[in-house]
């Protein structure tokens, strides 16, 4: 219901903005022909967009927007050139791909984070003019500032859209804001950079923003896209053993999905739930190794196939984490007349939950009640509790 | 070898008193540029310097180059030279290189960066317009490009010249293929002029913000290289988890990337083409995983079914790892390693019956056979390397391409290494071996592994 209003109320925005760009742009300092090569900018450069850690694709329009604001203090100006560069890049977009699933949400998020954006960055130049503060420094300031309550705002934006404030934790939350900052201070250094060399230097401030932008948005997708493969080598990997026929077709995917419901649940770290869900796919590996025929089918409780496979993960440095994940994933988090285990880590006990789960419900065909019942009565020494009761609210048994 | 180490000592040194004794005439010379500016530089292109980031055949790159040239166009005639070559000496004392103490790089480092750092600004004083103003920003950009190729060159020639005279070796790869990097170091340079200009005319505000950017795809790039490298790393660690399965093939798989790469670089390849032979040997077995352990340790002949599911082997390499783009091309060289020069053999997608596979699977092809036959099996001792030799010549035309024998046999002479049996009589005696091994389990010597079904020759490797 919320987004509903949230939807329209931008929409209405947007449209009032355009409006008052059309009647009031006569009576700002800049011409239309301006404001068309503003728009037109901001719409070629929304067609760019950039992956980022949080797994959002930003657009290249940011940089856009930060240096028509540096450029141009008439806000109704700006309004018109946000609102006619949006409108546009739609029109583009949908002429080349069709229509495109999550189109509006996308549109919503950043045609609310412009407005935001103007407006932050023109009250801090009227507040900085206010107080006399002036030259490099509140320049800076400004770009800055700007830059970490932008980072906020998209933030709760994105999250509120995709997701519900309800159903994630604040940390986690928080965490996931913090996370785009490398991709954003680049396309807000860009644009500011073009903002205040364009009067000075006219045309040549282009390449001066550009280039260093193409360096970064090169690496940007040159990482970005041997992050994608190298989850799809870990993926590729933890099917061996199915492909081998000797653990059970899907396993290790409905594992790796649950530990990560189960991980974000828990508010655990983005790059922890990256090292959970590797985990939850490999935990089985060891068994392709193994000769002896009653081992490659035994449980994945069992001591010899998690060190097994924790040896094979172990082999790559960049995956130790993982490993002591999977080596610890057999281990009961408690002993009898003892507290929790602090050995054995959070993520070893979702691994060990969401594994014993998947193979209660595929292996033996309880039903999920009957599966997560089973796993509370384990509770007292094998299964966290804890653990049992988020799978319990993941699959809403 | 304590020769080489006072060699290495020596040219270090001549380069470090040829770095001190150039800052010091600068000092009498030109003026130190006294401005805040100068520590911002200094640090950036330390940072920038000692976090360099791995590029292709293990060469490193980063924009400080651009630092240099930007601080050379702002410091101007009379303060360029010195207060570059100064920035260039600090970033020479890479802490990595004092706690492995390594005394020649630290030296040569700073010889090598103080000079090209002198020539690039040098040419920058030489060429740049009388003052900056917007209309004279072509002019700045090209005296900046100018001194980036003069820094370039001068770091090429000493870098080239430095380890060729303390390593006493000819063959410098992979820095023989720093040239490559100056077109990167032409643009970084215009940008450094441009930049430069910019912070004289607009003020010190463009500095920071173009740092950031700089900063930020710095590090993208820097943990790009470290996924890059930990995909490799991860690949050799699944290859290891077949060497468990058949503790017969240990090391099988590094020792084949190794001589692929051999051969690649004695046939010419390079860069990138040098790296999809080398990631191919890598994953070349990865479908023996979902082998069964048993069959692999099997030192019997095979039945008809088990030689058939020994020959999936080349397909699985592609049903496990064909959903991941980066190995794609890959696939093909690998899963065509069973193929033959004249189209026989079998594989995936890099076979085709009667069609000649690609030079890469080729390449893979003798580099396979090379180490199945000069390691031991549980069959039969390692084979000596003329022997594995004479044998790859002898199928040379049909099974395997001429030019990749003659490439490996090149290779080998050049680095003088030897593989296999030593310790065998004659070869008569290696021959006799090989043979009776053929005759008594029914195997190929050319290729790894068990028997074949009823005394057929097989192909597996």
């Amino acid at each position: 219901m919320a987004e509903r209003y949230l939807h329209k109320a931008v929409w209405l925005l947007v449209t009032i903005s355009l409006a008052a760009g059309f009647l009031w742009g006569q009576l700002a300092e800049d011409s239309w022909y301006v404001i068309g090569l503003w728009a037109a900018a901001l719409a070629l450069a929304d067609q760019i967009r950039v992956e980022a850690p949080s797994n959002a694709r930003h657009a290249v329009s940011l940089a856009i927007a930060v240096a028509a604001i540096s450029s141009i203090s008439d806000p109704w100006s700006l309004a018109a050139i946000f609102a006619f560069g949006l409108a546009l890049s739609r029109i583009i977009m949908g002429w080349i791909h069709g229509p495109i699933p999550g189109a509006l949400s996308t549109f919503v998020r950043q045609a609310a984070g412009l407005a935001f954006l103007a407006a932050i960055d023109l009250s801090l130049f009227a507040l900085f003019d206010a107080l006399e503060f002036k030259g490099s420094a509140a320049e800076l300031g400004a770009v800055a500032i700007a830059l970490v309550l932008w980072l906020f705002f998209d933030g709760l934006i994105r999250v509120y859209l995709e997701h519900g404030l309800g159903d994630l934790s604040g940390p986690f939350v928080v965490r996931l804001m913090w996370r785009d900052w490398p991709v954003v201070a680049s396309l807000f250094g860009s644009g500011a950079l073009f903002g205040a060399a364009y009067p000075i230097l006219g045309w040549w401030s282009v390449p001066l923003a550009v280039v260093p932008y193409v360096f970064t948005h090169v690496a940007f997708s040159r990482y970005f896209g041997a992050r994608r493969t190298y989850g799809q080598m870990i993926r590729a990997m933890s099917r061996i053993a199915e492909i081998a026929g000797i653990s059970d077709e899907g396993h290790a995917d409905s594992t790796a999905s649950l530990c990560l419901a189960i991980g974000l649940m828990a508010g655990m770290h983005p790059d922890q739930l990256t090292e959970l869900e590797y985990a939850a796919l490999l935990h089985d590996i060891g068994r392709v190794s193994v000769s002896d025929p009653k081992l490659s089918l035994a449980s994945h409780q069992s001591a010899e196939l998690a060190t097994l496979s924790a040896a094979i993960i172990g082999q790559a440095s960049y995956l130790n984490g993982v490993a002591e994940i999977v080596a610890n994933q057999y281990m009961p988090y408690r002993q009898p007349g003892q507290g929790s285990d602090p050995e054995v880590g959070v993520a070893s006990r979702i691994v060990r939950v969401a594994a014993e789960y998947d193979r209660l419900i595929h292996e033996r065909e309880l039903r999920e009640l009957d599966a997560i019942e089973v796993l509370h009565r384990g509770s007292a020494y094998d299964y966290d509790p804890e653990i049992v009761l988020m799978l319990r609210e993941v699959v809403g048994a | 070898m304590r020769q080489l180490d006072f060699n290495r000592l020596l040219i270090g040194g001549l380069y470090a008193l040829a770095g001190a004794v150039a800052i010091v005439w600068l000092g009498q010379t030109q003026s130190f540029p006294l401005t805040l500016t100068w520590p911002v530089f200094a640090a950036a292109f330390v940072y920038f310097h000692w976090q360099s980031v791995e590029v292709n055949d293990r060469l490193l790159a980063s924009p400080s180059v651009m630092v240099i040239l930007t601080a050379a166009v702002v410091f101007g005639p009379g303060q360029a030279m010195l207060g570059t070559a100064i920035m260039a000496g600090l970033g020479a004392i890479n802490p990595a290189d004092i706690r492995r103490r390594r005394v020649f790089q630290l030296f040569a480092n700073f010889g090598q960066l103080v000079l090209s750092a002198v020539m690039g600004s040098w040419l920058v004083e030489l060429t740049l317009p009388t003052s900056i103003a917007p209309g004279t920003m072509t002019k700045v950009a090209l005296a900046s490009a100018i001194g980036a190729v003069g820094y370039g060159v001068v770091n090429i020639c000493l870098v080239i010249a430095g380890i060729r005279l303390a390593l006493r070796r000819q063959n410098v790869w992979p820095w023989s293929g720093m040239a490559r990097l100056i077109p990167s170091n032409l643009i970084m340079g215009f940008l450094g002029g441009l930049l430069g200009a910019t912070m004289v005319l607009v003020g010190p505000v463009t500095l920071p913000l173009i740092l950031v950017v700089f900063f930020v795809g710095h590090l993208s790039m820097d943990s790009y290289a470290r996924l890059r490298e930990a995909q490799l790393d991860t690949l050799s660690g699944f290859t290891k988890a077949l060497e468990a399965k058949d503790p017969y093939t240990a090391g099988h798989t590094e020792r084949v990337a190794y001589f692929s790469q051999l051969i690649g670089v004695e046939m010419g390849f390079k860069g990138s083409d040098l790296e999809q032979i080398r990631v191919a040997a890598l994953i070349h077995d990865i479908g023996k995983l979902a082998i069964p352990s048993d069959l692999l340790r099997k030192q019997g002949r095979l039945t008809t079914d088990e030689y058939d599911l020994m020959q999936d082997h080349a397909h699985m390499v592609e049903e496990v790892l064909g959903e991941v783009e980066f190995l794609r091309p890959m696939l093909e060289i690998a899963s065509g390693h069973h193929s033959h020069f004249d189209g026989a053999g079998y594989g995936g997608s890099g076979h085709t019956e009667g069609e000649r596979p690609g030079i890469e699977a080729r390449v893979l092809a003798v580099a396979d056979a090379f180490d199945a036959m000069t390691s031991t099996r549980p069959y039969r001792k390692a084979l000596t390397q003329k022997y594995a030799l004479a044998e790859l010549k002898d199928k040379a035309g049909t099974q395997f391409d001429p030019h990749c024998v003659e490439a490996l046999e090149a290779a080998l002479e050049r680095t003088g290494e030897v593989y296999g049996s030593t310790g065998l009589e004659s070869d008569a005696v290696a021959r006799k071996i090989a043979e009776r091994s053929d005759a008594l389990e029914s195997r190929d010597p050319l290729q790894e592994d068990s028997g074949t079904p009823d005394g057929r020759a097989a192909s597996r490797g």
